[in-house]
């Protein structure tokens, strides 16, 4: 019933409204990115923060200062901010973003009559190979650092989405042979 | 593709153009391209019934097989 009622693909439809909701997510997020990569940077240039050995971790002075000389603005504190923090917001905020990045082209390919489309399917198969990585970035978290808040489940879920999205991006290559056979049908 | 579609010939033999022939069967004259071209995956029987009545021919004039070498 809703099914009928609803219009999914094609230009005015729910495809064109995730379009511009992933759309402005997608910027939102760009935005607090590119804020961390700037806080991460003067973090560095201030000496408040510094690169240890380890890959997962960076040791930060629990007093910073932080001087910004064209603006004449300096900012002193404490913090107690597990050092492995920036790294993983960093990386979650880079997961999203790139996710969001495919899911906009995804919904645009959507927007168009024909979705049986080889942009479709490899938009997808993007979409798989990414969670596929976050799901193996998360074992890895996992079984490496002994800070991390990442649990077993988080990447098993990952996992199971990247296959279902595999599949699905079969699915649509399935679709778009038959669409082709179709449209040389006479 | 081992079939072939001799539709060229016949539209000569009946003096026919592809457009007037397109427009009597109700279909885009780029999708009778597909067909003259031998591009087309299949052909429909309702297609190849408004070809035959339209060009008074039969499908044998119109197909032709010849296997791959």
């Amino acid at each position: 019933m809703i099914h009928s009622m609803m219009k999914v693909f094609g230009s005015n439809s729910l495809s064109t409204f995730f379009y511009y909701a992933t759309k402005l997510g997608f910027c939102v997020l760009i935005f607090f990115l590119i804020g961390m990569l700037f806080f991460l940077g003067l973090g560095f240039l201030s000496n408040w923060m510094d690169w240890d050995n380890s890959l997962v971790s960076l040791s930060i002075d629990p007093s910073f200062h932080l001087e910004i000389l064209p603006l004449d603005l300096s900012v002193r504190g404490e913090q107690n901010l597990p050092s492995f923090v920036p790294i993983l917001i960093l990386g979650t905020l880079s997961f999203y973003v790139a996710t969001l990045f495919v899911l906009v082209r995804l919904f645009k390919s959507f927007m168009s009559e024909k979705i049986f489309s080889e942009d479709v399917a490899k938009y997808l198969n993007w979409l798989s190979i990414l969670f596929f990585v976050a799901a193996i970035l998360s074992f890895v978290m996992v079984l490496g650092s002994p800070h991390s808040d990442a649990d077993v489940f988080s990447g098993i879920l990952l996992l199971v989405v990247a296959l279902l999205l595999f599949f699905i991006q079969e699915v649509f290559r399935q679709g778009l042979l038959i669409q082709s056979e179709n449209d040389l049908t006479i | 593709m081992p079939i072939i579609v001799n539709l060229d010939v016949m539209l000569a033999k009946r003096k026919m153009r592809s457009k007037e022939l397109a427009k009597r069967m109700g279909i885009t004259t780029s999708n009778l391209s597909i067909l003259k071209t031998g591009k087309a995956k299949a052909i429909r029987f309702s297609t190849l019934q408004s070809i035959c009545e339209i060009l008074e021919c039969q499908p044998a004039d119109i197909l032709e097989y010849k296997p791959d070498q």
